[in-house]
């Protein structure tokens, strides 16, 4: 199967008053069609600043300095704002994380789905852009679909509203969903909604899915693949099953053990200590280094490549290194 | 534990919102609970369902409308006298959820955390307030130079440290943490967990712990409180809890949660809610839950069980159990 979407070695750099942050430093994944990735790590881990640099929303003091972004071959990186205006809302779209504030409170929300529709779809005539739309609101699971037309924002829960933002993002058929935190701001109960809305409109429209999230029960319930990030770059990647059974960087293997499990019975929680590096003067070798137990002399001066496992599962870190193994064993004889 | 007297204990208690044109918001009704010395009281619900207006009750940021808050022989909802209030202040305090708007950001650290030492007069001279102050930034994890800096110097994890040193300064018996750590990030949160959890055993703290992440409350409580819509539909251990529970709302929020653990989020079974909390405005008569009960009967719709323990220490409000 051909990749829908491919980025390459992208650097981001966010001006502030503090310097310059590199949000992003050498990122690349992929994404097949109608698959499920998740990008997952803290926040300031540049996850965020990742997927809007493929929608090319960054902030005006934001800027991608290095690296290509590709949507079916074609590179979204050169394109004007007015190419990148058609692309955005029918080819990719994005769902953000606060329910509460991506919608207009001023407008109906029929007719935010209506905008969408005006914006790309001119082949349709006002009333077939109503009737599409009503259909749309059907379909994320909205009963009564012609009188929620005409409702706005207040009106509904925080549950609806995140339904309907799910419907502006699909009226088109993307082919690339982007989902940043979509469930974060919602109940449990609501959440388990929205997340089997998901894997089911997946299903009907045959969409590709990026989502971004720090709760890794539901990256487990909806994700076919991972990408661990920590301090702008991606650390670890691999199948859903390779990151959570068989994690191999120490920051994967933290971060699932910092996690209380429902079935288990653990004294005390594992914890990584410290915090995360100041990316206005990123660490030279793995931004991990300072947090890790396992640091070696080679971690804080060279980053590390990715060393590959089977089924295209990789990992970052100088611990997977032969010299590496070699050196530890010899310690241990040692001791 | 019932071989214990309760350090709190709450009877019946109430908390209306006049909310105008005669409405009535009741945010907290009817519930009734021990929590005994040294025990962690977990407390669960989504938002809404006023399990923050009972921590804010019980430490008396609000007057309860109705029923009784008992604190070791003290009963709280009377009228107080100014002295047993001050006593009161000294020996139940409260963490806040958000570490960035719970510091006032023109104090210094120092201060932030000296305030109640102060009010108290725990200190006799400067020397011994700062070395108290450093004491206890030490004890959160922080350091002596620490405490002349303002609070915006400090990452949401370090913050979250400085008001627990503030809620420690005055040596209190009780605290209440209103959602400690759900703005903080999943490795910082371990660390604010079990942070709290060593000074649990080192000072012999109880705490009323008000999360809505079940893991998180299955983890660090010895009891869980599950509240729905202002009542406590079940209160029982952590680990009958989440091994048997009985009230079907408990039922559909433990299979809500997504397990890190893929092969199981694939296999298992749901119970997915349909619709979302009502209105807690002018409710009706009956079980809160039955509008969205999957097992709801007619007796549940014109009648609201009681909260009845149907094994030893296991207490629910359910009809369905009820025979």
């Amino acid at each position: 199967m051909g990749k829908i979407l491919q980025v390459e070695n992208l650097h981001v750099e966010i001006k502030t008053e503090l310097g310059r942050i590199q949000a992003v430093r050498g990122v690349s994944f992929d994404l097949d069609k109608k698959e499920t990735v998740a990008i997952v790590g803290e926040s300031g881990s540049g996850k965020t600043i990742t997927v809007k640099s493929v929608m090319q929303l960054l902030p005006s003091t934001g800027s991608i300095t290095e690296g290509s972004v590709r949507l079916e071959g074609k590179e979204l990186t050169t394109l004007s704002e007015k190419e990148m205006l058609k692309i955005r809302g029918s080819d990719i779209s994005m769902i953000f994380q606060d329910p509460m504030t991506s919608l207009n409170p001023t407008m109906t929300v029929g007719n935010q789905i209506v905008e969408v529709l005006k914006n790309h779809r001119k082949d349709l005539s006002r009333d077939e852009m109503k009737r599409r739309a009503i259909e749309i609101i059907d379909l994320v699971g909205i009963s009564n679909p012609e009188t929620r037309f005409k409702q706005y924002p207040h009106q509904l829960s925080g549950g609806m509203r995140q339904r309907i933002i799910i419907a502006i993002a699909l009226a088109c058929d993307p082919k690339v969903l982007i989902a940043d935190e979509p469930t974060t701001a919602l109940d449990v109960t609501i959440q388990a909604q929205i997340l089997d809305l998901m894997k089911e409109l997946q299903e009907k429209i045959n969409t590709s899915i990026i989502i971004i999230t720090h709760n890794l029960g539901v990256v487990a319930n909806i994700a076919d693949r991972v990408y661990v990030m920590y301090g702008g770059k991606i650390v670890e990647n691999g199948s859903v099953e390779d990151i959570f059974y068989h994690p191999q960087h120490p920051y994967t293997k933290g971060l699932l053990a910092a996690v209380p499990k429902l079935h288990e019975k653990t004294d005390k929680l594992f914890t990584i200590l410290g915090t995360p590096p100041d990316l206005t003067d990123p660490p030279k070798g793995c931004p991990f280094a300072a947090r890790c137990l396992y640091t070696l002399k080679v971690c804080r001066q060279y980053p590390p490549a990715f060393t590959p496992f089977e089924n295209h599962h990789e990992s970052a870190c100088w611990l997977h290194d032969p010299r590496a193994k070699r050196m530890i064993s010899e310690v241990r004889n040692a001791g | 534990m019932p071989d214990k007297q309760p350090l709190v204990s709450v009877k019946n208690l109430k908390k209306y919102f006049n909310v105008g044109k005669n409405l009535t918001l009741k945010a907290v009704d009817d519930v009734t609970f021990d929590i005994y010395p040294g025990e962690t009281l977990g407390l669960v619900g989504e938002s809404g369902c006023g399990k923050s207006t009972l921590g804010r009750t019980l430490i008396r940021l609000y007057h309860a409308t109705d029923g009784e808050i008992w604190f070791d022989g003290m009963n709280l909802t009377k009228d107080l006298t100014s002295r047993e209030s001050f006593q009161f202040t000294r020996r139940a305090q409260m963490i806040f959820q958000d570490p960035y708007a719970s510091l006032n950001q023109r104090m210094k650290v120092m201060d932030i955390i000296a305030e109640g030492i102060d009010a108290h007069h725990l200190a006799a001279d400067k020397k011994e307030r700062e070395e108290m102050v450093v004491e206890l930034l030490q004890t959160v994890g922080l350091q002596r130079e620490h405490a002349n800096r303002y609070p915006h110097e400090f990452s949401g994890g370090q913050r979250q440290r400085i008001g627990i040193a503030r809620a420690l300064a005055v040596n209190p018996d009780f605290v209440i943490a209103d959602e400690p750590i759900s703005a903080l990030d999943v490795s910082i949160q371990a660390q604010i967990v079990n942070l709290l959890q060593d000074l649990q055993e080192k000072r012999g703290l109880t705490y009323l712990f008000i999360a809505h992440d079940l893991s998180m409350i299955k983890h660090i409580s010895d009891r869980v409180g599950v509240m729905y819509l202002g009542s406590l539909v079940e209160l029982t251990t952590a680990d009958e809890l989440f091994a048997n529970s009985l009230h079907p709302y408990t039922q559909a929020l433990l299979s809500a949660i997504p397990l890190a653990d893929p092969n199981l989020e694939k296999s298992r079974k749901r119970i997915v809610l349909q619709g979302s909390l009502p209105s807690p405005i002018n409710l009706g008569s009956g079980c809160r839950f039955a509008s969205r009960c999957p097992q709801v009967t007619e007796v549940c719709k014109e009648v609201s069980p009681e909260l009845i323990e149907v094994s030893p220490g296991h207490f629910v409000a359910c009809h369905l159990t009820d025979r």
